[in-house]
């Protein structure tokens, strides 16, 4: 039963990179967790899991790959490109970093090749909260556009899934270290199937993640 | 579950033990040949091991047992019927049958309630259960129908699939087809004839009553029965990943209700429960709005959740639509 609770909304990974790295930086990642479910009479993460490589293009915008391992464990190439800019610096006192980023959500399966592309756009508001230190809390407005046809020819009527995210990252030279908390498309109904999400009312889903991040 | 267990380690020690040092070397040394080799190998492995699963296996849930026990079996069930509904001893046969072909044979559990040396002129409902469990599970379900229209009125024969109960082998789509064929080979061996074929599914077990309608292999059953069908594999995975993601990213499962109905013309009686909050009541909406058929008899059962549709509608109530569903009065 555990496994049907893999077939999940996939704006259920971690954001990927708030803050942009420094020029010529490479970070690699890696993070674990998913939306909240009910699973023998108790509430867990679903364990996803996926890898994340990115580099500094410049010390304001880092482009970023990342794939799932879980679904490459059922025969799923789920990957995503993207690039983030940061529009506005962290300032002193409570001006917070802006970032936006855009990517793609890329699914191909190795059996039937079928194919899927999904858009996703991300804004991030950081804040640097102590001096000489980049620890930061974050906040996260994601999109996930979904432009396909259903099955059975059915109309698509669903075609923006929001998430919001809080989280907190520690960080240093080397490693980023960060934890996360999301809201996953609130005002849409999660009951009528096998897997039991926990949101607000009968909507959505809570999230949780975990990730970190070796910086080179 | 261990494999996902140990794939994860394994990718986690690869990736911390050693592409962590080939990316740190690509950078600092810049790319060579041995280098691309070693992550070649690296991305290869992680390949062949992480896509070498799907998940059909563990979407069955089947529960394995030592012994039948029908009335005496004591889990929580959703509902158990009061004594008078009991079925004489001498009217419940357990039996096994060899089910499926040579490469992929096995030996299946089934039970008969009624008399079977009246096969041949009675009209029998072929019982296919849900997903959860097993025989025992689905007893007081298969008294309702043993007791529609009078006590052993029709008579009813139910089967474990592959992998469920005492039933050897692993749950499989192509298995559930080959096991209720063989049932169906039974009871044509025992005189039953596809005019007095009534085939019943409840929920997962209305992928082979579709299937072995519309493509019929040993019977042709005379009407169908679906209670709580769900639509297809894949509306299934988009239902609950709530995008518009192919069935295949999940598994080889092929099963489509919804478009075997359209191959169905015998009558066709759906039920399902407005509040099943396990298999959507949208599932079974595209499976009936899909029957091309013209006898067509729906039941919407109002507060009615995934297993308690008889009992929501009530038991006299539903063994009367069954009745009347069977017998053309409706």
């Amino acid at each position: 039963m555990l496994v049907l609770y893999l077939i999940l909304l996939s704006a259920c990974n971690a954001t990927r990179i708030v803050k942009p790295l420094a020029k010529k930086q490479v970070a690699v990642g890696l993070d674990f967790g998913g939306p909240i479910m009910d699973f023998a009479g108790t509430k867990i993460p679903v364990p996803f899991s996926s890898v994340t490589v990115g580099y500094g293009i410049d010390s304001n915008l880092t482009v970023f790959g990342g794939a799932n391992i879980t679904s490459a464990m059922f025969g799923t190439i789920q990957c995503d490109l993207g690039v983030l800019g940061e529009v506005i610096r962290p300032q002193k006192g409570y001006i917070p970093g802006l970032s936006v980023g855009a990517s793609s959500q890329i699914l191909v399966d190795v059996f039937e090749a079928n194919f899927r592309l999904y858009p996703v756009v991300d804004v991030n508001l950081y804040w640097n909260y102590l001096p000489k230190h980049e620890h930061y809390f974050y906040v996260n407005w994601g999109s996930w556009f979904d432009l396909w046809d259903r099955t059975q020819g059915r109309a698509n009527t669903k075609l923006y899934y929001p998430s919001f995210s809080l989280g907190h990252t520690f960080e240093n030279k080397k490693m980023r270290y960060t934890i996360e908390g999301k809201y996953i498309t609130p005002g849409l109904a999660n009951g009528g199937t096998p897997v039991k999400f926990n949101g607000i009312d009968g909507h959505g889903a809570w999230g949780v993640y975990l990730s970190i991040f070796r910086k080179f | 579950m261990e494999l996902m267990v140990m794939v994860l380690g394994a990718s986690t020690f690869l990736f911390l033990g050693n592409f962590s040092k080939l990316i740190k070397g690509l950078i600092e040394n810049g790319l060579n040949i041995d280098r691309m080799k070693k992550i070649g190998f690296v991305l290869l492995f992680l390949s062949i091991v992480l896509t070498g699963c799907r998940l059909d296996d563990f979407l069955f849930r089947p529960l394995a047992l030592t012994e039948y026990k029908f009335d005496a079996f004591e889990a929580e069930q959703h509902f158990v019927l009061e004594a008078s509904y009991t079925i004489p001893e001498n009217l419940i046969e357990l039996m096994t049958l060899e089910s499926g072909p040579e490469e992929d044979r096995e030996t299946i559990y089934a039970a008969y309630i009624g008399d079977p040396s009246r096969i041949s002129q009675d009209t029998v409902i072929l019982y296919c259960h849900g997903n959860a469990g097993h025989m025992d599970y689905y007893w007081q379900r298969v008294k309702l129908l043993a007791n529609t229209g009078g006590k052993n009125r029709f008579g009813v024969l139910f089967m474990d699939y592959r992998g469920y109960g005492k039933s050897t082998g692993k749950a499989s789509e192509a298995g559930l087809y080959y096991d209720v064929d063989a049932c169906m080979k039974w009871l044509k061996a025992q005189g039953l004839t596809d005019d007095r074929l009534i085939i019943y599914g409840f929920s997962m077990g209305g992928a082979p009553s579709t299937e072995l309608t519309a493509n019929p292999r040993t019977l042709t059953p005379s009407k169908l029965i679906l209670e709580a069908p769900f639509a297809s594999f894949e509306f299934m995975a988009q239902d609950i990943a709530r995008v518009s993601f192919a069935g295949s990213f999940y598994g080889d499962l092929e099963i489509d209700n919804s478009v075997e109905i359209q191959k169905v013309e015998q009558p066709f009686l759906w039920i399902h429960g407005t509040a099943d909050d396990f298999v959507g009541i949208h599932h079974g909406e595209l499976v009936q709005q899909n029957y091309q058929g013209t006898h067509k008899v729906i039941r919407r059962v109002d507060g009615a959740e995934h297993s308690t549709v008889p009992m929501v509608m009530g038991f006299e109530i539903y063994m009367q639509l069954m009745v009347d569903f069977i017998t053309g009065e409706i």
